[in-house]
């Protein structure tokens, strides 16, 4: 199995509602960053069967590296968070070359952006669709599911520790603020 | 072999009539629903006694089918939706609608396991020990997925599996009063409580389907074909399996099924019998992609009014 499917199976959830939307479109770039890191971190949690770590370097920036491994796949999944002008940039950039990133394995696209506004969604649909489906080539996370995550920290569908027996489960729909108490981690930046 | 056991458990009110005397004048299933007997070439070199052979292992194969699905993928599902961590925010009558289900998909399945057996006693025919395709086509779909969408791949699947009973042979057997009564009692107690379950998962459909992002909804859409052929294809290894037991001297047996399988009859019936499926599809939007209504053309999938309007 492509590491980007494994991805995209463990990262879907279902998508946010209005209010979700607009308090991310109120979030920073790298607070929309930081508030995803947590999250994967947290869904990743629930994939026994993938192992997620961040990749600290101390910086702050609307991108987040992570270690991951899969079997026999071992690499480097990056969330990106475009928003404003440089979502506009990347929609109307065909090779999406601005994407590509040498030493990333797999590429989650954060699209931070009024999806009310015709010139947003229209990028939208342009990076969704050259995002492949339904085997991507990388993982475009468009408002609703961006705010799902990052604002709602909405549970997914389904995950690989679901029919784990002994395996202590929560009803809870998203999960808390932190899994441990602690504060969000913090993000890691490639210049 | 016999060991005197003497079941403690007798028929319940609510169960259907299975005790109605098979009589010998009487079909054991609907020769029309037989896939064997649509070859009109294999009709003509079988002798009547193999005929009824032929429609005894279909009768087991329809039951077996529904011991199985039932008791395997149907309720491994209706399990985990009556768990609050699976799908969290579904409503909570919902989780106990799933302990319904499971209850009455036990009782299908026990159904139908008497009436195998009720049905050897009278004929003597064995049933064959072939596995259902169908479970052979789940596992394929869910190992070829990420291994987190397990759980959501065999939910789409018994969600497609219960929402095709309205067209599938349950509606047609309890109509065919050529069939032995017990037959047809059986066939439609279930589909009158399939109906229920049908109207459960259509809306868990409805529930889901929108809410879902664009990549994961054509993951799964594209499944959906592959998915309804599981469940409506004529069973190649068991049809073999009769002609090779029954019909031995039937020579190119592999050819015969596979002109059954490929007939335009078979694929009309795949189309009539996905009908429901595909109407709840269309309404929850499916077919609005490009990329999943193609995967459901090239499955020769689509609704009656659209191959009317083309």
């Amino acid at each position: 199995m492509r590491a980007v499917d494994e991805v995209l199976a463990a990262l879907s959830c279902p998508l946010g509602h209005e209010q979700q939307i607009e308090a991310l479109l109120a979030m920073t770039d790298e607070e929309c960053a930081h508030a995803l890191a947590t999250w994967a971190t947290q869904v990743f949690d629930l994939n026994p069967h993938v192992q997620f770590e961040l990749a600290k370097n101390g910086e702050e920036s609307p991108q987040v590296w992570c270690l991951i491994s899969i079997g026999d796949f071992r690499g480097h999944l990056v969330f990106r968070v475009f928003s404003g002008d440089a979502l506009i940039a990347v929609a109307d950039d065909v090779t999406l070359g601005s994407l590509r990133l040498d030493d990333a394995d797999v590429t989650v696209v954060a699209l931070r952006a009024d999806p009310r506004l015709e010139s947003a969604q229209k990028a939208i649909e342009t990076v969704q669709k050259r995002a492949g489906a339904p085997v991507p080539t990388f993982i475009a996370m468009d408002p609703a599911w961006l705010a799902a995550a990052a604002v709602g920290r909405s549970k997914p569908f389904s995950y690989s520790a679901l029919t784990r027996r002994g395996r202590h489960l929560t009803p809870e729909p998203c999960f808390a603020e932190s899994q441990d108490g602690r504060k969000s981690p913090r993000t890691a930046v490639r210049q | 072999m016999d060991d005197g056991y003497q079941s403690p458990f007798e028929s319940r009110a609510e169960d259907p009539d299975l005790q109605v005397p098979f009589v010998d004048e009487l079909h054991y299933f609907s020769p029309s629903l037989t896939p064997l007997l649509s070859s009109a070439e294999l009709v003509l070199k079988i002798t009547p006694e193999q005929q009824v052979a032929f429609e005894v292992q279909q009768l087991y194969r329809y039951l077996d089918f529904t011991v199985r699905l039932e008791t395997e993928p149907v309720n491994e599902v209706a399990l985990l939706l009556s768990r609050p961590a699976f799908i969290p925010w579904l409503h909570p009558g919902r989780r106990t609608d799933a302990l319904t289900i499971y209850r009455e998909e036990g009782k299908h399945a026990e159904w139908s396991k008497r009436q195998i057996d009720s049905v050897h006693a009278k004929t003597g025919v064995e049933p064959l020990d072939v596995d259902p395709a169908f479970l052979g086509e789940l596992n394929h779909l869910i190992e070829s997925e990420p291994e987190s969408f397990g759980e959501f791949v065999k939910l789409f699947f018994v969600c497609v599996s219960e929402t095709l009973i309205a067209g599938s042979l349950l509606n047609k057997l309890p109509r065919d009063e050529e069939v032995q009564g017990a037959v047809r009692n059986l066939a439609r107690a279930h589909a009158k409580e399939e109906g229920q379950h049908h109207k459960y998962f259509k809306s868990l459909f409805q529930q889901l389907w929108p809410a879902m992002p664009y990549q994961t909804s054509v993951r799964i859409g594209t499944l959906l074909p592959a998915m309804l052929r599981a469940f409506l294809l004529p069973d190649r290894s068991h049809m073999l399996r009769v002609l090779e037991t029954y019909a031995p001297d039937v020579k190119e047996a592999d050819r015969i099924v596979d002109e059954i399988l490929k007939s335009e009859a078979t694929a009309d019936g795949l189309r009539t019998s996905a009908t429901p499926s595909l109407r709840i599809f269309a309404d929850a939007g499916v077919f609005g992609d490009p990329i999943i209504s193609e995967a459901f053309l090239r499955n020769h999938f689509w609704l009656p009014e659209e191959r009317a309007a083309s």
